[in-house]
């Protein structure tokens, strides 16, 4: 059984990844993919502190968070199909009728 | 013995969300991301969650993953892979978000954790961890599955207003 | 075999979500029965059942806490308050939106149903007693909400709003999910009531110090911050509200902000008093730094929906000053000023009229082909159209915080818990950037009654329908009445401290 702290640098790690993911690429369908890469680092968290803490309460919180992860995904992909079939891009840089 | 499959899976799910970070190309990203997911389901059944690995697997990498190749597909991906692919200012955010990434590798070094409590992994002298999940699931945690199943509901209407091609009555 | 123990549960106390969800389902099998002309007769339905689930969350009221759900919902007079509050903005955008998707060609039976599914969202979260109740609450709200933002489809500013708002939305999730795993790690529960008592118990000093925990809290306050569009999170929002229908707009800027601060409240007055002083602070900056930003980047801009949207960030700033001043410290410790939150509770109430009727103003002038956005095309209007410009430039003055409005009574109030309270710098930082927004919303009264219509100025014509008027009189009304008689609304509002700390 590895020691706690393995576990929650390793979700450490897989959240900072997301973030910087997020943050640095500018193809929007990468970026989704790396909100998830966050929402699975937490949700390594959840299982590794609800084993240590002898509570169900954590893989509970998962499958929860599974289910809102699918949703988001649907609805993102949407979104995206939506302005891909309009522009033919999916470059944030150039979805940027908004700014003023 | 167990702690060899854990940096085994840990190493491999580094090395692919790494991988996954850094692709131009959006169908090896996305693939790179179920492998991710067969690593991460590999550390659910060392932390003693089997049912949740099993589900990790059914749904994310065979169901949102594959949502995601479809929609990919959709799209021109060829193009997609000779633009830029980061921001100008990426270099200078890479950094200072890896910087980050380690001060929390350092601060969680210096806390202490108790030590988990050792299961006896006989028949019977435990329950088995869908049998866990069930006890609780639609008893203590009745009010979040039934919201949940009003926010998938909500996704479902949502998309399909969204991504249909014409809305004919 | 696991002992299998089936609680008890009372299902009479969550009568509005249930109702709701039934509502939703009746609103989607009628729309299938409709032909696209008559598409608002289900917006006639939706409003009909959210005026019906608004008497019975009403009648809730006053009897205080009860939990039910093991422990995952509560009933109070906060989350009560909330409710009421939401369903009646959601009554008032209903009757805004029904003119408006038709002149857009949203008129879809699910537009009334997304909305519908937002409440819900919103229901959930104001009657969360638990991590896990507020984050599903949330992605609800929030799921529909990117969907209605995006409604327009063949809209491509719509579009762009809704792609913008979901990847900053949905970053904010991750980051309050992560946020919300810390936390959980370090207390074992995430039952509200659990959190502040494993801070409580032995050892709960040391959890309240670890920097770990810090960083999970920081996260917290983070992703609220995102929702809420606190400076320095709040890039999205302009982009955001100006792209999505008018409607909508209006809806979001109020529901969502009344849903996100009562679920904060909850979670950082009852589950994180331990660690007061290091929210508290964190928050003073973000109030601070949300009251300049919102109020100098709105004296810029030409559009007025984008005036709208970054007044909005202002006003939220305000709110969170209400948030705020509520902790003081009392003979070393920390309690929750009953001032303050109801000055967040009344600051709200007025907001929701006050902005539900400016946007309404610029839904006015919707027509096909034209949004009336430009600051510009408003000239003149005062004159040509003078109940139109009486209407506005009451709405205006409550959102400037001039008396006889609600604004005014809802800032005196909050100004009055902030000297009470001994938060004096953030006092004058709202009174001076309140005399600053009095710039820009006083320049449009300027334009509408001083400077006469130019030779190229488009006409712009009002709409006369008859939902749009009524639902435009009652803001107006209602704006005045508590401006002028807000006492039972204020007792409304210290009503809401009972029984929630």
């Amino acid at each position: 059984m590895a020691p706690l702290e393995h576990y929650l640098i390793l979700s450490a790690v897989l959240f900072s990844l997301g973030v910087v993911g997020v943050v640095v690429r500018r193809n929007a369908i990468v970026v989704i993919l790396c909100i998830e890469l966050m929402m699975n680092g937490a949700n390594l968290a959840f299982v590794a502190y609800g084993r240590f803490l002898d509570s169900m309460a954590g893989q509970m919180i998962v499958f929860f968070v599974m289910a809102v992860a699918a949703a988001e995904a649907a609805i993102g992909l949407a979104i995206v199909v939506l302005i891909y079939r309009n522009r033919e891009s999916t470059d944030l840089d150039e979805i940027n009728l908004l700014k003023l | 013995m167990e702690i060899y499959f854990f940096y085994m899976f840990a190493g491999g799910m580094i090395i692919t969300s790494l991988l996954m970070v850094t692709r131009a190309n959006v169908i090896h990203a996305a693939l790179l991301l179920v492998l991710t997911f067969f690593f991460l389901a590999g550390v659910f059944v060392l932390a003693g969650a089997e049912f949740l690995a099993a589900v990790q697997i059914l749904l994310y990498a065979g169901g949102i993953m594959v949502l995601y190749l479809f929609s990919i597909m959709l799209m021109n991906v060829e193009v997609a892979v000779r633009m830029r692919q980061w921001h100008r200012q990426g270099v200078v955010v890479f950094v200072a978000v890896v910087l980050l990434g380690l001060q929390i590798w350092a601060v969680l070094g210096e806390v202490e954790f108790a030590a988990p409590k050792q299961w006896e992994w006989s028949l019977g002298a435990t329950p088995g961890n869908v049998e866990a999940i069930g006890a609780v699931l639609y008893t203590k945690f009745l009010f979040p599955f039934e919201v949940a199943s009003v926010l998938l509901l909500a996704a479902m209407i949502g998309a399909i207003v969204l991504a249909k091609r014409r809305i004919e009555r | 075999m696991l002992e299998v123990v089936i609680p008890d549960i009372a299902l009479s106390l969550a009568l509005p979500e249930i109702g709701l969800a039934i509502l939703v389902c009746a609103v989607l099998i009628i729309d299938l029965f409709v032909s696209l002309e008559n598409k608002s007769r289900v917006g006639v339905v939706a409003f009909v059942g959210v005026v019906i689930l608004g008497l019975v969350a009403f009648g809730q009221w006053g009897e205080g806490a009860r939990t039910t759900f093991s422990g995952f919902y509560v009933v109070d007079n906060l989350s009560v308050f909330v409710k009421v509050c939401v369903l009646l903005c959601t009554a008032i955008s209903i009757l805004l939106l029904l003119q408006y998707a038709k002149v857009e060609k949203i008129n879809y039976g699910e537009l009334y149903a997304m909305l519908l599914f937002s409440v819900f969202g919103m229901l959930v979260m104001a009657s969360g007693n638990d991590l896990i109740t507020i984050y599903l609450g949330l992605e609800t709200m929030s799921i529909s909400i990117y969907v209605l933002v995006a409604f327009m489809r063949h809209d491509p500013l719509s579009r762009e709003a809704g792609l913008k708002y979901f990847l900053m939305g949905a970053f904010a999730s991750g980051v309050l999910l992560y946020g919300m795993a810390l936390t959980y790690g370090f207390t074992g529960t995430t039952s509200i009531r659990g959190i502040a008592a494993a801070f409580s118990g032995e050892g709960g000093a040391a959890i309240a110090q670890n920097p770990v925990m810090i960083f999970g809290l920081i996260l917290l306050v983070a992703g609220f911050g995102f929702k809420l569009a606190l400076a320095p999170f709040h890039m999205w929002l302009p982009d955001a509200y100006t792209g999505a229908p008018t409607p909508i707009t209006g809806f979001m800027s109020v529901a969502v902000k009344f849903a996100t601060v009562a679920a904060l409240m909850r979670i950082l007055f009852v589950a994180f008093p331990a660690m007061a002083d290091r929210w508290n602070a964190l928050l003073w900056a973000l109030t601070a730094f949300t009251l300049v930003w919102g109020n100098v980047a709105a004296i810029a801009q030409t559009s007025l929906k984008r005036m709208l949207a970054y007044s909005s960030i202002g006003h939220a700033g305000y709110v969170l000053m209400g948030v705020v001043v509520s902790m003081t410290v009392i003979d070393g410790k920390v309690t929750f000023t009953d001032i303050g939150i109801s000055a967040v509770a009344f600051y709200l109430l007025a907001y929701l009229f006050t902005n539900l009727g400016a946007f309404g103003m610029l839904i006015l002038v919707c027509r096909d082909g034209y949004r009336g956005d430009n600051i510009e095309d408003w000239k003149g209007i005062g004159q040509a159209h003078p109940w139109a410009g009486m209407a506005f430039v009451v709405f205006l003055l409550s959102l400037g915080g001039i008396p006889p409005t609600a604004g005014f009574v809802g800032k005196l109030y909050l100004f009055a818990a902030a000297v009470q309270t001994e938060y004096y710098w953030l006092a004058a930082i709202g009174l001076v950037m309140s005399a600053v927004s009095m710039y820009y919303y006083g320049r449009m009264i300027m334009v509408m009654y001083m400077e006469n219509r130019g030779e190229s100025q488009e006409v712009m014509s009002f709409s006369s329908a008859p939902s749009l008027f009524f639902a435009l009189v009652v803001l107006v009304v209602a704006t005045l009445l508590l401006g002028i008689f807000p006492g039972s609304f204020l007792d409304a509002a210290k009503g809401t401290v009972a029984g929630f700390i």
